[in-house]
């Protein structure tokens, strides 16, 4: 069984300092300017796995910080600054995929589609059984259905809990699992080739 | 339980292992074994990417800045919102066809579970 190791929260402990949050909500430039330098990264690699596209990413990274910016006074200095930054971070991914959804009909495209586009020659390290690489596992995620991939990633790679996601995403907790149910299975299909599709299946 | 209501079971079970029935069809059924095994090693590739960044585009982090400095928030904001509004406006997302090799820029290459 494997588990993420560590909470996002957990894994960035100590990254950003209660007085370095303390200094950017008097309004210290510098200090904002330590803050961003030190969380765009992640912040920005949430947003597009999310939302799969490097300019909607762009955009709700933007939304993010603005509004981490404006929140910063109200934020509690006993919560984990980057746990909250995350939420935030989510929550902008998470409008501007609901915003991309209404004017795009991505979704639209049927598994065959989907699966059609994957690159054959790509896997075959891992359908010898070795290991994943980064970009195979991006580049799989990317193909997901939008509303599964968000569930997911929030899941498997951020480690967040159903009740978390549940919130995040807007919907019930057993719809958050069977969308991470869904996810898992598609991802799995693939990355390894749907034996019923004869897709890259092993002999 | 026969093989494919086990493997319908098991995108939830490899992080629940909640299911007697499953273990017991697992202890000898190579099949599904491999199957977990394949689960198994998707969840270990995913929560490794939390560890993984993308670079964004370089005017990202200029705007990021400004968003503290008085002086010229007012004019980040404005751009930003007018991306939002030629982007709304209906630049379509070309997501669908060219998702891949350009999209990515993850710095990869780097194996997610050292070799
Ligand atoms: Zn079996």
């Amino acid at each position: 069984m494997w588990r993420p190791k560590k909470s996002p929260a957990e894994q960035d402990e100590g990254l950003v300092s209660p007085q370095l949050v303390d200094r950017c909500r008097s309004g210290d430039q510098a200090a904002w300017k330590e803050l961003v330098d030190l969380t765009y990264r992640d912040v920005y690699s949430l947003c597009l796995r999310i939302l799969g596209d490097p300019d909607d990413a762009s955009e709700a990274t933007q939304d993010a910080f603005l509004k981490a910016w404006r929140g910063l006074k109200g934020f509690r200095g006993d919560a984990m600054f980057t746990t909250w930054l995350y939420r935030v971070a989510t929550n902008a991914a998470i409008s501007k995929h609901r915003s991309r959804t209404r004017r795009t009909k991505h979704e639209a495209r049927t598994d065959d589609e989907m699966l059609a586009q994957i690159p054959s020659a790509a896997s075959t390290e891992s359908a010898a059984g070795a290991r994943l690489e980064v970009q195979e596992v991006e580049q799989a995620l990317a193909l997901l259905p939008e509303s599964y991939r968000a569930a997911l990633v929030l899941k498997d790679v951020y480690g967040l809990t159903i009740e978390e996601i549940a919130k995040q995403l807007d919907c019930s907790e057993t719809n958050a699992k069977v969308r991470i149910h869904r996810a898992r299975k598609k991802l799995k299909e693939i990355v390894y080739g749907d034996p019923d599709r004869g897709v890259r299946d092993e002999v | 339980m026969r093989c494919e209501e086990i493997q319908e079971m098991l995108p939830s079970y490899v992080t629940s292992e909640d299911s007697l029935a499953v273990r017991r069809h697992l202890a000898r059924c190579e099949p599904c074994k491999k199957e977990v095994s394949r689960y198994q090693e998707l969840g270990r590739s995913l929560s490794s990417l939390r560890g993984v960044h993308s670079e964004p585009a370089q005017d990202l982090l200029p705007a990021l800045y400004a968003i503290a400095d008085p002086e010229t928030r007012v004019a980040a904001v404005r751009t930003h919102l007018a991306r939002n509004k030629k982007t709304y406006a209906g630049v379509a997302v070309a997501i669908a066809g060219a998702a891949g090799a350009a999209l990515w820029r993850s710095r990869s290459g780097r194996r997610l579970i050292p070799a």
